[in-house]
């Protein structure tokens, strides 16, 4: 063996062993055929019974968890207690609360990014006297009624249909979109809070969109 | 098995469940939330990463610092708390407004979820990508000198140009001036922020167990 | 001239001498020469690539000063280039060659459409040659492995679609009734590829997922290339090279139906374990676990299988070029096999998660496992094509001890050093700088391991070249060369 080893010489190219078709054709009669290879058959059937002891325990223990990030009983009970501990009331920041909703609600898409809306289109927000009015309601019943018909904004005539936000959006929310428009681009006017949001939504009630002449 | 379409049928029922149970399954339960309003900010969160800090994320993917580093911080397994690279777990909802996931799975450096918080100065960062030896000595980061433009000082040096320890500096006269794309980089790692709690994300224990009695305690 | 001449006898040969001997086999090759010379020949030059690039990125890791003015060799760009061509550069070229040859001598039969065929494989090689433009320009995904950019994806796709429907076609046309199991595996592998290709597209590229989502989609694309796709042609070039090269058939072979559906159904749902504790829920990660574990019924079965063949035949692994890279290709997977099995569990993985241990086990795998074993079947392929002799049998042996060399030093340096990494990570609160100072020994490992698979590299560059280049002899010339192969031994005992 040592012999061959030092004189041999790779061959510059192998010569098959066996012919293909010879391949093809004993292979299948050996999956006909009986089995005789029993340490394969062995060691398989030792790999299935370790595979599924194994997956048995590991999958009682982590697959029904309780929690997804804690894997201890004791963990994801002061989790849970953290998690139901009392909590203060919520400080809203309205502000905030607009300027995420601004987008989300597709106000960008009519009114614009810089609040200057569309000429003979959409109206501004920017300086325009519905919503920096001392009257904080009237951008509230806009927001919560929709509004149709024509309307002057800022000397400008414009005519068109804005949805009502009242039945999909909560207090809080239409407070936030109502802040955020009346302190954004250079505006400065009040802050709106969500029980002045709710007082508003009880004067008037469930109705259809304003006009402005009722406004 | 003598049959291509049994072969096929067999291998498109394992792959359909496969995608069925691993993919669909879990986009089901966690791929498709949206914004909650937290109850110590009162504004819903996560907010989304815009202006700079929206281009220094699209530098950021362009650079692959992917290749390094990770923004996801665990509780139950490593020392990403005792380290400080987080205050809880990262989640599912964290990652709802990223447009490409950042989320990584290799750590050569450090976790990057909360760097904003814990390196809060524009002026470290872009010093770092200028020369990540000047600030971390000893590190494998490679430089991104080609982030800045390096030129003669015309009378006063400029208000932006870096201000390097000596055997850092290019030479007499002349002056580092971060590029757009540096100062947006920078930007973006100081709005790498998790300053919002999230419901479903555990933090570690001790914090967990302080604010429960913090919160016990006021509740009296 | 000459030199033209030679390529001209190379690719043209006009052998004289006993016109019947291995008649329809030189007809079959002769039908699949140029898509398979060029699927070789792309191969081999991407391999030569990908060293370059890893050996780069390699000694980034150690000296980040090295070449970092330069905004397109930036390390964040270096190793995205340095995997992928890997995987779809010398793998996908290497592992297909295997499967056109594979095909076609088990299917019997002249193979068809060799023009669509070598149109659809130049057609891949564009779309990575675009892709890895595309991240050098600075317009990478921050997929692992799908950091090709969004317009390489469709010409990777139909390019993979035309090979695929090329390889279907190649099947239906077999002469024999019964099927072996390497064509099971190859087919099995273009339908895996083709779903799981346009799944990970569809979800992160052109509908994307929520974030989280998206990682998870990675992983689980990540996996599935190697165990749906690069293994099972390593395995059907395993099938089929054994008895060639041994002359006998694959002990306990009336177990490879078993072995095959097993390993499609557990990999499919393995890759996901890694995702351990992250911002997906944790059935996931343990459903991976469960789906690693079970590998190991296939693997036992293969392994026996494989090994067995070898050592009941364990001379002629050293006296033939092609054995003896099968037989590290097996070693190579019993190893990759008990890394991911045993690496997997939450005990290990929780060490490991985030370092380098998974990129080590990775490389072992495709340089190691797949890698040998497709250029095993390349040396094995290419006289046959050409009908001549491999050129010099010391760039063989140079290829073998070096690339060798770089997969024991590369698996050393990554798989040991990414363990100390990730306990010194995630056991303790060492920083940062710290552990990056520990793994500088690591680095250089892998440095001096990737230097090695260069050379290894461009050595098979080498003997392409020089098969391709030289005279033909004499004896090249004549059809004798190549001896009829005999009756495949067996006997049912």
């Amino acid at each position: 063996m040592s012999d061959e080893f030092q004189n041999r010489d790779l061959p510059g190219i192998d010569q098959s062993l066996a012919s293909d078709e010879s391949i093809v054709k004993t292979h299948a009669r050996i999956r006909r055929e009986p089995s005789t290879a029993y340490p394969v058959l062995f060691f398989t059937c030792s790999a299935v019974i370790a595979v599924v002891i194994f997956s048995w325990f590991y999958a009682r223990r982590y697959l029904g968890e309780e929690n997804s990030y804690l894997h201890e009983r004791a963990d994801i009970a002061l989790y849970n207690e953290w998690q139901d501990r009392p909590r203060g009331p919520i400080v809203y920041d309205y502000y905030a609360i607009g300027e995420s909703l601004y987008t989300k609600m597709a106000c960008v898409g009519c009114h614009q990014a810089d609040g200057n809306g569309l000429p003979g289109q959409f109206p501004p927000l920017v300086g325009s006297e519905y919503v920096v009015t001392e009257d904080h309601t009237m951008p509230t019943k806009i927001l919560l009624a929709g509004l149709v018909g024509p309307i002057t904004v800022k000397g400008n005539e414009y005519n068109g249909n804005m949805a009502a936000y009242g039945p999909g959006l909560k207090d809080h929310e239409i407070a936030g979109l109502v802040t955020y428009i009346r302190k954004n681009w250079g505006n400065e006017a009040s802050e709106v809070n969500a029980d002045q949001v709710a007082a508003v939504r009880a004067e008037i009630g469930d109705r259809g969109p304003y006009t402005a002449e009722e406004l | 098995m003598n049959r291509g379409p049994f072969i096929f049928l067999g291998v498109f029922l394992i792959v359909a469940t496969s995608w069925t149970f691993v993919l669909f399954k879990t986009h089901q339960e966690v791929g498709q939330l949206t914004t909650v309003l937290d109850q110590d900010l009162g504004k819903y969160v996560p907010g989304k990463t815009t202006g700079a800090a929206a281009h220094g994320m699209e530098v950021y993917q362009e650079l692959g610092c992917i290749a390094c580093h990770t923004q996801q911080v665990r509780v139950a397994s490593g020392m990403d708390i005792a380290r400080g690279w987080g205050e809880r777990q990262s989640v599912a909802r964290d990652y709802i407004n990223d447009e490409r996931s950042l989320i990584g799975n290799v750590r050569i450096g450090p976790d990057l979820s909360n760097v904003g918080a814990r390196r809060g100065e524009m002026n470290w960062h872009l010093l770092h990508f200028y020369n990540p030896q000047i600030n971390s000595k000893g590190t494998n980061m490679p430089a991104y000198p080609f982030l800045y433009e390096v030129r003669e000082v015309v009378g006063e040096a400029s208000a932006n140009a870096l201000i390097l320890p000596e055997e850092f500096s290019p030479g007499e006269g002349l002056e580092v001036i971060p590029k757009r794309k540096a100062e947006s980089l920078a930007s973006y790692m100081l709005s790498l922020k998790v300053d919002y709690d999230l419901k479903e994300a555990p933090k570690s224990n001790e914090i967990m167990a302080e604010e429960l009695a913090v919160a016990l305690e006021n509740a009296q | 001239m000459n030199l033209i001449g030679n390529i001209c006898s190379s690719l043209f040969p006009d052998l004289s001498g006993d016109s019947k001997n291995r008649e329809a086999v030189r007809g079959i090759d002769a039908s699949i020469r140029f898509p398979l010379l060029a699927l070789i020949k792309s191969g081999f030059v991407w391999l030569i690539v990908a060293t370059v690039f890893g050996l780069i990125g390699s000694i980034k890791l150690h000296s980040p000063g090295f070449l970092a003015d330069w905004s397109v060799l930036t390390y964040g760009k270096v190793a995205p280039i340095f995997w992928n061509t890997l995987v779809y550069g010398w793998l996908f070229n290497a592992g297909l060659a295997c499967a056109v040859f594979l095909l076609s001598r088990l299917g019997g039969n002249h193979a068809g459409l060799g023009v669509f065929l070598t149109i659809s494989v130049t057609l891949w090689n564009t779309g990575v040659m675009a892709g890895i433009i595309g991240i050098m320009w600075g317009e990478q995904l921050p997929f692992e492995w799908l950091e090709f950019p969004a317009f390489a994806a469709p010409v990777l796709f139909i390019a993979f679609l035309g090979i695929g429907t090329w390889s279907l076609l190649t099947f239906r046309a077999r002469i024999h009734r019964s099927s072996y199991a390497s064509q099971w595996w190859i087919l099995a592998s273009i339908f895996s590829f083709s779903w799981i290709y346009t799944a990970a597209q569809v979800m992160l590229v052109c509908m994307p997922a929520q974030g989280a989502i998206q990682t998870l989609v990675n992983s689980w694309y990540v996996q599935n290339v190697f165990g749906l796709f690069i293994a099972p042609l390593a395995f059907a070039t395993l099938y089929y090279l054994l008895p060639k090269t041994l002359g006998t058939a694959v002990v306990g072979y009336k177990y490879s139906g078993w072995a095959f559906w097993s390993w499609f159904l557990f990999a499919s749902f393995s890759g996901i374990a890694d995702l351990a504790n992250g911002p997906v829920p944790a059935w996931v990660s343990s459903l991976g676990v469960i789906a690693t574990f079970g590998l190991l019924i296939p693997t036992t079965t293969m392994s026996i299988q494989f090994l067995s063949s070898l050592f009941s035949r364990f001379s002629v692994i050293w006296d033939s070029a092609t054995a003896r890279y099968l037989f590290v290709g097996c070693i190579s997977f019993q190893l990759v096999m008990y890394h991911e099995i045993f690496g997997a569990l939450r005990g290990s993985l929780e060490t490991t998660q985030f370092s380098l241990y998974d990129s080590g086990v990775t490389q072992l795998a495709l340089f190691g496992f797949a890698g040998m074993t497709f250029t095993g079947a390349i040396y094995f392929i290419l006289p046959r094509l050409l009908n001549k002799e491999l050129p010099s049998t010391s760039l063989i042996d140079l290829q073998f001890w070096s690339h060798l060399m770089g997969l024991i030093l590369v698996s050393i340096g990554l798989i040991s050093g990414g363990t100390q990494q990730g306990e010194l990570m995630n056991e303790s609160t060492a920083e940062a700088l710290v552990v990056v100072k520990t793994m500088q020994s690591s680095f250089y490992l892998t440095t001096i391991g990737m230097v090695f698979f260069l050379i290894g590299a461009l050595a098979s560059g080498a003997t392409y070249i020089g098969i391709m280049l030289s005279s033909r002899t004499p004896e090249e010339s004549e059809t004798s060369l190549i001896k009829e192969a005999p009756e495949l031994e067996y006997s049912a005992s």
